[in-house]
């Protein structure tokens, strides 16, 4: 059975751990050029972000046209003897660029995708 | 021949070490439709009384680097032989359908994608090469885009000086105080580049910076 359509990939911070920059890139791209939504627990430093911005664009054509990024904050509780202290985190949501992120004033991040793309797909 | 050249050469860098007139690349970067262009008009008229970049209210009318050379930027008794850079929108993505929506026709509105594309690949090259970022923030958005953290995480990592604008404080929604909040380590300037309120202060900013 073949799936169609997009797809969602949590990436652990270890899969990215021994890669580098430009296999990093790479790694995002061949994804996220098949239509699928990473969610990376490693947020990536801010040039590699702006390297994947300049990237995508270099890939723009008709069909794809660059990439969407987001972050999620996140605030988990820490256990055992540091109970009841808690420890912030983020998370890098990428999506193809005709995808639209929304980031709600509660936290939630949402990701749509145009309507008739999704039919095609 | 090639003595006389050097001796240009030497006699050019001895005048530039006594004149008093340091030089500096001032480099307006940020997210599309913040108003660069419209600040850049504002500077350059102040100080050369002309106009500089095209302004629209369609997306990405900025397609590539415009640079000003020789700005004798003037205030508070500091003078600057200024380099002043308006850049292209960033944007992590361009839909040129947006623009066939506007009105372009779909081939033009490829073209206008495509040479928006290369421009802002050119503007997050340029970055490193600056001596001042300017980084414009709509004040009337909130500031937790990715473009805008992308961009002040990558000149904090490489140390260049850097003035954050709040622009479009004319407007009602304007929220300046939530762009200061967010970038608490940064100095942050108000202003409104079309009205020019607050434009004499980004000026001391300059002058105290470059």
């Amino acid at each position: 059975m073949t799936i169609q359509g997009y797809a969602i990939d949590f990436i652990p911070s270890g899969r990215l751990e021994n890669l580098s920059d430009e296999q990093i890139v790479e790694f995002i791209f061949e994804r996220v050029e098949k239509e699928h939504v990473l969610i990376l627990e490693n947020p990536l430093t801010p040039s590699l972000r702006l390297e994947l911005t300049a990237q995508g664009l270099v890939r723009f054509s008709k069909t794809f046209i660059g990439i969407k990024m987001q972050f999620i904050n996140i605030r988990t509780e820490v256990g055992g003897l540091f109970r009841g202290k808690t420890k912030d985190s983020t998370l890098l949501v990428i999506a193809p660029g005709n995808a639209q992120i929304d980031h709600s004033e509660h936290g939630d991040v949402s990701v749509k995708f145009p309507v008739a793309q999704s039919i095609e797909a | 021949m090639i003595i006389a050249t050097n001796h240009l050469l030497m006699l050019t860098s001895i005048s530039r070490f006594f004149s008093k007139t340091k030089q500096a690349s001032v480099c307006l970067i940020g997210e599309v439709n913040t108003g660069k262009s419209t600040l850049a008009n504002r500077i350059s008229n102040d100080f050369t009384g002309q106009d500089m970049s095209a302004v629209s209210e369609i997306a990405h009318e900025t397609r590539d680097i415009i640079k000003l050379e020789h700005v004798n930027f003037n205030t508070d008794g500091k003078k600057l032989d200024l380099t002043l850079v308006d850049t292209p929108g960033i944007a992590t993505s361009i839909d040129y359908k947006e623009f066939v929506g506007q009105g372009i026709p779909e081939d033009q509105a490829m073209q206008r994608a495509k040479e928006a594309t290369a421009g802002i690949i050119k503007a997050i090259k340029f970055l490193e090469e600056v001596d001042v970022a300017v980084v414009m923030m709509d004040a009337t958005k909130t500031p937790f885009d990715q473009v805008s953290l992308t961009l002040m995480g990558t000149l904090e990592m490489n140390k260049k000086k850097t003035i954050i604008v709040a622009n479009k404080t004319d407007l009602p929604e304007a929220k300046p105080d939530l762009i200061k909040s967010t970038f608490p380590q940064h100095t942050v300037i108000p202003i409104s580049a079309l009205k020019g309120e607050g434009i004499n202060d980004l000026y001391a900013s300059i002058a105290e910076v470059a």
